[in-house]
This record gives C-alpha cells, structure tokens and sequence, in this order.
C-alpha cells in the first residue's frame, strides 16, 4: 500500500555541505514490514494461554489483516459466543477445528457457513524485556 | 458513470464491528451529551425510533426492547471512515469525500470495465475488509447515482446499476419525491401542491417550468434525472467558510469561570481546525445559551461578534479574544447550557494583512501553536493544552455509554481468548 515516508529529521550544517547527504535515504520504518495493508489492518491482544504452544503468549499484541483470506494453518481471530477467540483454522472434511495448544481448547464447528472469519493474525508482538528494563518510557514496549 | 457509496446505519456498523453480537439487536447511538438519537438500527427503526428523538422520551421504549445504548464515539467513527474511504479511493482515479459516511466515485472512462462487475468487486471487498456494510448505486448523474442508492436499499440490494433508460425509467417510477437527492421541505411542499409524488412526475415538468419555479438548484437537479450531469465530483476540499466548536455543559452553569474554560477550548479546536486547513480567521462569534426547553428558568441567548487585530490560527490569540468576548456577553443569574465558538472571514494563511504595529510579533505563538500540534499528534489530544481550559473540567458533556476506542487507543485493544 502506498505509504508516506517519513524523511531523516535534516540538520543545517553551517559552512560547507557534507558530502553524505546526497546519498540520503529514508530510514527503516518497522511499521512497513508489521502492517501490510494499514487500511485494513487492526490490532487485539492475546488474553489467554491456549496458544502457548504456537508461541503466542497472554499480553501478545496481535496484528490483524482483514484482507486476507484464511487457509489450513492460518491464525484467526473470530467471534464465537459472546469472545473473541485466536485459533489455529483447520478445515476438515466437513467440520472446521479452530485448534490449540491443549484440545481442551480447541473449538469445533459443524455448520462451516455459520463460521466468520474476523481477520487473519499476520504475526504477534512479543516483548522480550527484563523485568528490570520495563521503566520508563520502555515499560510500554509492545505493551500498554 | 458515477457511483455513490455510503455506510449503511454508519455509528450502528462501527460499532457493531467489534461487538458482532449485536448483530439483529436494536441498537442506538446518542448524540453528544446523551441528548438524542443519531444512528439506529434497522431494528430500532422498526419498534419506531425516530432520528433525532430525545433520549429521555424514548427511554423506556428502548428499555422495553432490551435496546443497546452507545454514547458517540467520534474517534472510532472518524477512523473507520478514513479506512473506508481509503478502500473505496482504490477502485476510482476520483473520489469526493461527501461526509463522514458517504463518497462518489467516479466510475466513467475506466478502460474495459464492466461495470457490473467492478460495482459487485467493490462491495465484496470493501464490506469484507473494512467490516462495514455499505450500499452502492450507480448512474450516469451524482443526483441519479443517489437515487440508486435509495432504491437499492429499498429492495435490499448491496447495489444497483440505473446504466440503461430503461432502468431509470423504471426505478424513478415509484421512488418518493422527498428521498430525492437535493429537494427540502420547501421544495415537497411546493411540489405537492402541484400533485407531484414521485421523482417519475418530477421529470416530466417541463425544464423551463422548473427552473422559473425553482431557481437553478431544482433545474439541476431536473437534467441530472434526465441522466445530463450538471454536478461535478470535487476531490479537493473546499476552504469551509466557517468553523464551529460548541457543545452543551453536563449541568446548568451559573459562574462565569467554568464557562470560560469551555470557551477556551472550543477557541483551541477551533484554531487547531484552522491551522489543519492552512487559513486564518477574521472574525470570531462566541455565544452562550439557557435552555429554552426549560420554561422555568430565565432565557438569555447572548451572542457576539468581534473582529480578530490581525487574521489569526494560533491558540493563544483566538484564546485571548473568546474569552474576552465571553466576559462581554456573559451576565450573572442565568442558567446557561451551552455554549460555542465559531469563526468566520476565512483567508487563506499565506494571505494575511499586516498593519503597522504589529508586524511580526506573533511568529513566535504561530511557532508555539505548531509545536504544540506536533506534541498533541504524538502523544494524543490534549496533552499540551491553554491552562485557560481548566483541569477538571467538571462541565464535560455526559458520555454513560462509552465504547472503547478500539482502533485508536493502545490501552484499549480488544483480549482475545
């Protein structure tokens, strides 16, 4: 999607100019390889341990592309009575599992048109910080 | 070929998004201050709410239907809308932003499109990844393209094509003369009157009737459902020729302090507005109101006009001057419920008339102004703002049914299990 770069912030230099600057690029934006499509992009957390095994863990920021259409494998985000939930999709024969880690958690559907997907989870943010870090302005990284 | 898109029940949709539950249910959106309705369902259509009805009168209707009740969400409206249209913008090389939930497009002159198509393209997919549902109508006018609209959410269609007269001819048959894009209240009158019930009766007055009964406006509006544009789609918005911030306090007002803090920030958004557009303003209306629904109480609606020394966009200036209009107009002994400030005299910003005195001494408040918006952008509304707003701002408007902001707010994120 088309997206505005943001220029390096310029420095007037006095006297003479440097010779770097005409090779100047726009820095590396993160948010350009984390939201694809930004439109239509959302972003939920992750509430629960049931994806552990897929290495989503509780506080996870999940990023979530509506665009995008689920297939076997695929992480969803969908509504089933009255949550959200994050699963693993896996149609199968006639009946859809929404799998995870512990098959007490798994959700099984039988009336496969019944199911809406609300967006495919594109990848999760994980802080990796120490504890000790987590002040400041860093205690909000990837978290809120 | 132009097409007019729009949010069906838009506030209603937006929120429903991310409560899918209250798909079916009979939900309603308030007005600023919980005062009325402004967005319903179509099921709250059904058990009889009216647009605009007061809170209070419909209350116990709504209670009986176990209705869903949201105070208005503005953040979340604005970006959904910003994501829809910047969805729509994809499938045009023109697009005019009507309002908060509507746009044309324009559909003509797109090499071998098939129009029915692309109308069917545009609406799985915009619905689909944006979450709200919209309707499409197309025609060969803005006013038709309109009217297709209507009729397509009449029958229940995600879309309509009027591409043939045939078409027209049969959609115009039966469709009212008061849904018809551009005609008011004085308008139907006139026209029933006359026995004119339906935009097919309409179309055939002769041309030259119409205009002389009509002035130009109802004319237009006649060539554009003969299928001749008279309309044009504008991409680029207009300066607006006056900007309003106003809103009613929680409770009756009766000292001066909380009112000017309320005036202080309508001057502030007013001025952020001014500066988002890039203009300035001459004159500056600040006014106050009681409520006239309240026959008990003394009615005083004040209101004053100053002109602005030099044209101005910058916080401190507009602040200065509402305030010292508020302390002209204000008197004690009134219970005031609301009050706003407007600007008018609208100049581009690179057009401002200095005089003598004043030169430039505001460079430094314009630069301030500016760095504040940098600041409040990054960190969210408000953070730097006039003391003159006040801190605790106890006269903020009524919001009980809040949502959250959902696609605006880190803290506010939906947990998913």
């Amino acid at each position: 999607m088309l997206r505005v770069k943001k220029q390096r912030a310029k420095r007037d230099v006095l006297g003479f100019r440097l010779p770097m600057l005409t090779y100047e690029e726009p820095e590396l934006d993160v948010s350009e390889i984390i939201v694809i499509d930004p439109d239509n992009t959302f972003f939920m957390r992750m509430g629960s341990d049931a994806m552990t095994a897929y290495h989503i863990l509780p506080e996870h920021v999940l990023v979530i592309d509506r665009t995008l259409t689920p297939v076997s494998g695929s992480i969803v985000v969908f509504y089933h009575e009255g949550d959200f939930y994050t699963r693993e999709y896996v149609p199968v024969a006639n009946h859809l599992e929404l799998r995870a880690g512990k098959p007490a958690d798994c959700i099984i559907i039988n009336q496969t048109q019944n199911f809406n997907c609300w967006g495919v989870v594109t990848l999760t943010l994980n802080p990796v910080l120490q504890p000790q870090h987590k002040i400041g302005r860093y205690a909000r990284v990837c978290t809120c | 070929m132009f097409a007019h898109v729009d949010i069906n029940n838009c506030y209603v949709s937006c929120e429903r998004l991310f409560r899918p539950e209250l798909e079916g249910k009979v939900v309603v959106v308030l007005s600023n201050n919980d005062g009325c309705v402004i967005a319903r369902s179509n099921e709250a259509k059904a058990i009889g709410i009216k647009m605009a009805d007061a809170e209070f009168i419909v209350r116990k209707n709504l209670k009986e239907h176990n209705a869903v009740i949201f105070s208005s969400n503005y953040p979340l409206y604005a970006d959904m809308s910003a994501r829809l249209m910047n969805n729509l913008a994809r499938y045009t090389y023109t697009l005019m932003v009507y309002s908060i939930d509507e746009a044309f497009m324009a559909l003509g002159n797109i090499q071998g499109i098939d129009l029915d198509k692309h109308a069917a393209t545009i609406s799985a997919n915009v619905m689909r990844h944006t979450g709200l549902p919209i309707t499409i109508g197309v025609g060969p006018t803005l006013s038709l393209a309109k009217l297709a609209n209507k009729a397509a959410k009449k029958q229940k269609r995600p879309y309509l094509l009027l591409d043939t007269p045939e078409k027209i001819d049969e959609t115009v048959l039966n469709f009212p003369i008061e849904d018809v894009w551009g005609v008011g209240l004085a308008y139907y009158n006139k026209l029933v009157e006359r026995g004119i019930k339906t935009a097919h009766d309409f179309r055939q007055l002769k041309a030259d009737f119409v205009r002389k009964q009509m002035t130009v406006q109802g004319w237009r509006l006649h060539q554009e459902l003969w299928g001749k544009p008279c309309n044009v789609i504008r991409d680029v918005a207009e300066r607006s020729k006056g900007i309003e911030s106003s809103q009613s306090f929680n409770t009756y007002q009766t000292l001066l302090d909380p009112i000017e803090e309320a005036v202080a920030m309508h001057a502030a958004t007013v001025a952020l507005k001014l500066r988002q557009q890039n203009s300035m303003a001459l004159m500056l209306t600040v006014y106050i109101r009681t409520n006239k629904h309240n026959v008990k109480h003394d009615q005083h609606y004040p209101s004053i006009t100053v002109k602005i020394p030099v044209a101005a966009n910058n916080t401190h200036q507009l602040t200065c001057v509402a305030v010292q209009a508020l302390r002209a107009i204000w008197q004690p002994g009134y219970n005031y419920l609301k009050t706003g400030v407007r600007v008018t005299g609208i100049i581009p910003a690179g057009e401002v008339q200095f005089n003598l005195y004043n030169s430039y001494e505001h460079s430094r408040e314009q630069k301030l102004s500016g760095l504040i918006d940098e600041l409040n952008s990054r960190y969210g509304r408000g953070t730097l703002r006039m003391a003159a707003e006040g801190f605790d701002k106890k006269w903020v408007m009524k919001q009980e049914f809040l949502s959250p902001q959902y696609t605006t707010n880190w803290r506010q994120l939906i947990t998913t299990k």
